[in-house]
């Protein structure tokens, strides 16, 4: 799970992700580890060196998450797997790790390719599948008219409603526009709506440039009728609480997007 | 049966043979009461003759009356048989509206909030936005609407005039449509209506018939008095866009179609449009329940009339910006979101029940046949999660349980 929060790759111990963690430690000082530390927990810190790992074995740590895309370069590998820790690398920094752990415990958190479900919240969340055809345009917003009003009947705040059919009304035009066909997954809990469009087709070259505001690749005739005005993906990211954006061009594009209640 | 499966916003449940229909749901739209084979469903109106007690009586017609009629029949005949029936005064809304028309472009001109703007004026519309749309709620423009505004100014001249207090002075409309008659006798964004009494079009029409039969066979021209103008006002759709004469608008009617173009507002897909006209009836309030004549019909004689009678309405715009700085032409209470709590309070809890609803769903045969006094599947799902129903209240649930 922290593994997916973090979207941290695995240095060392793949066999033993499933090991329970109770908390998490965060620093860079050592002797804190040691002085404050609690068995069980992860430590995050950017201390890429094996004194980390070391100290984290002391502490009787379950592992170790280096910051910031660090890894340690000397023996840390072997030293973890000889007094089994696991060993993970993020590319966040300190903050934005111990946020995303944060919002994880409480449910919040949808990783990148984890569950963001716990265990037992199961009973409390909703999922629902949809599918966008290409170049559809007659049925452009039957999508996001559906998952509106499934949050309106749950009784959801209108305001939020409307954030969440704004941007699934955007992410869907893109796929008419763009796309062959994609497919929208709605999961809803007390306190989390995720929608997530995945879809085939061209994929977008660089994403940066197509979240600028006015950044259109959509036809004359598209503008003719009133879209791709090169709003959309800048109007999800004002809308949401996060946006992911993974895109394979020639292959499809994948929006994730989050709201917290 | 007819009205349940007809109502638009399912309210209409069928319990122990008779038709229920839930308050929080209903919009007023009157779809029930014109589709119902037996008559059953009737509004709470009052008697043609106006209310007897009043010393002087009142009477303020829809400009959707006037539609009812060819155009052959000046619109004053229609002044002359209502005073044949009883009433001292004979008084149209044409004057308030042309002012509300002039306010909601002043309005319109210093408002610099969220885009579209939503007509106020067809009472079904609003209690649509509230109930399904509450999101919206904020775009209603809360001018008042110009029957009430016709009422007030009769009740504040009128008096003075006769000589009588205001309280001598009784004021009937003729309605076109039950949402109107709600406006009236339980209004919702005020205290209480300007009118004393509500008569639905169909109503009078029958009275009022043969007494313009008669007036016709010997009327003249020349007995029109100069003071009397005709406006079609807003009774057909476009009748609010067409008065204001505003560039980026849209007209639409008919539940269905308003539902669509709300959801498009709600995406925030509606995009160069300042203001809509959205109106419950299929062409606007002539196609309201209560007329007489065929929708279509109505708006040809509306547009003849139109061609043959109508004057354009002096305006005192001082008149108006005063008025409109005493804050006189709005709504006295804020139009508020009312939105169904279909589940619970409780996030949690509804989500549970959603699911729960889902999981009924699929066991249903979702050919909405309606025999378990609900209009859809789904709606019998929902009742069922709400604890409203049994499962064996679904005839195919019911065999199976026999059978199993």
């Amino acid at each position: 799970m922290i593994k997916g929060a973090l979207e941290a790759s695995v240095i060392e111990g793949v066999d033993r992700l499933d090991t329970e963690v109770e908390h998490i430690y965060a620093s860079d000082l050592m002797s804190d580890v040691l002085a404050f530390g609690r068995p069980n927990s992860i430590l995050l810190t950017g201390l890429a060196t094996q004194q980390a790992v070391i100290s984290a074995h002391m502490a009787e740590f379950v592992g170790v998450v280096f910051i910031r895309g660090k890894k340690p370069k000397d023996g840390s590998e072997k030293f973890a797997k000889d007094n089994q820790l696991i060993l993970l690398s993020t590319k966040l920094d300190m903050y934005e790790a111990c946020v995303r752990i944060d919002s994880t415990r409480r449910g919040r958190y949808s990783g990148a390719k984890g569950s963001w479900m716990r265990q037992g919240t199961e009973e409390m969340s909703l999922s629902r599948e949809f599918f966008i055809q290409g170049s559809d345009f007659a049925n452009a917003g039957m999508v996001s008219t559906k998952v509106k009003s499934i949050l309106k009947k749950i009784g959801f705040d209108p305001k939020l409603v409307r954030r969440v059919a704004i941007s699934t009304y955007e992410g869907e035009m893109n796929v008419v526009m763009h796309a062959k066909r994609a497919k929208v997954d709605l999961s809803v809990t007390p306190g989390l709506i995720q929608v997530v469009i995945e879809d085939e087709g061209k994929g977008i070259p660089d994403v940066e440039l197509a979240m600028q505001e006015g950044f259109t690749t959509a036809t004359e005739e598209m503008r003719a009728m009133g879209f791709g005005s090169g709003m959309g993906l800048p109007n999800i990211k004002k809308n949401s609480d996060e946006l992911d954006i993974r895109s394979e061009v020639e292959k499809g594009t994948t929006l994730q997007m989050r709201f917290f209640i | 049966m007819t009205c349940m499966r007809h109502c638009p916003t399912q309210a209409i449940r069928v319990r122990g043979g008779k038709a229920v229909i839930s308050e929080d749901l209903c919009v007023d739209c009157g779809t029930c009461i014109s589709v119902c084979p037996s008559g059953a469903i009737v509004p709470i109106t009052d008697p043609v003759e106006g209310i007897s007690h009043f010393k002087c009586k009142v009477v303020v017609p829809s400009p959707v009356l006037y539609s009812q009629f060819e155009s052959s029949v000046h619109p004053y005949i229609i002044h002359l048989a209502f005073k044949e029936l009883g009433f001292d005064e004979v008084v149209d809304v044409s004057a308030s509206s042309a002012a509300l028309a002039r306010a909601l472009v002043k309005y319109m001109k210093t408002y610099r909030g969220r885009l579209p703007l939503i007509s106020s004026h067809c009472p079904s519309m609003l209690r649509l936005i509230q109930v399904k749309y509450p999101d919206l709620v904020e775009l209603v423009v809360p001018l008042d609407v110009p029957r009430e505004v016709t009422a007030r100014e009769i009740r504040k001249k009128l008096p003075a005039k006769l000589g009588l207090k205001p309280e001598d002075i009784g004021i009937t409309y003729i309605a076109p449509c039950p949402a109107k008659i709600v406006s009236i006798k339980q209004p919702a964004e005020k205290a209480r209506s300007w009118f004393d009494g509500v008569v639905s079009i169909d109503d009078v029409y029958s009275v009022l018939l043969p007494h313009i039969v008669t007036i016709k066979e010997t009327f003249d021209q020349s007995q029109v008095p100069k003071g009397f103008s005709f406006n079609a006002g807003w009774a057909t759709l476009g009748g609010i866009t067409r008065a204001v004469d505003m560039e980026n608008w849209l007209a639409v009617s008919g539940l269905d179609h308003v539902m669509k173009i709300f959801d498009d507002i709600e995406n925030s897909r509606l995009r160069k449009v300042d203001f809509v006209e959205a109106m419950a009836c299929m062409l606007g309030c002539i196609g309201g329940t209560f007329n007489v004549e065929n929708p279509y019909v109505a708006r040809t004689n509306s547009i003849k009339q139109r061609g043959k009678y109508e004057e354009r309405i002096k305006i005192d715009d001082k008149d108006i910006d005063r008025k409109l700085k005493e804050g006189y032409y709005f709504l006295e209470n804020p139009i508020l979101p009312r939105p169904t709590k279909y589940f619970d309070t409780d996030l949690e809890t509804s989500i549970k029940r959603m699911k729960e609803r889902d999981r009924v769903y699929q066991k249903l045969r979702q050919i909405d046949c309606g025999c378990c006094g609900a209009p859809t599947c789904m709606a019998f799902a929902e009742d069922f999660v709400r604890g409203e129903v049994e499962l064996t209240d679904c005839i195919f649930l019911a065999q199976k349980g026999k059978e199993g």
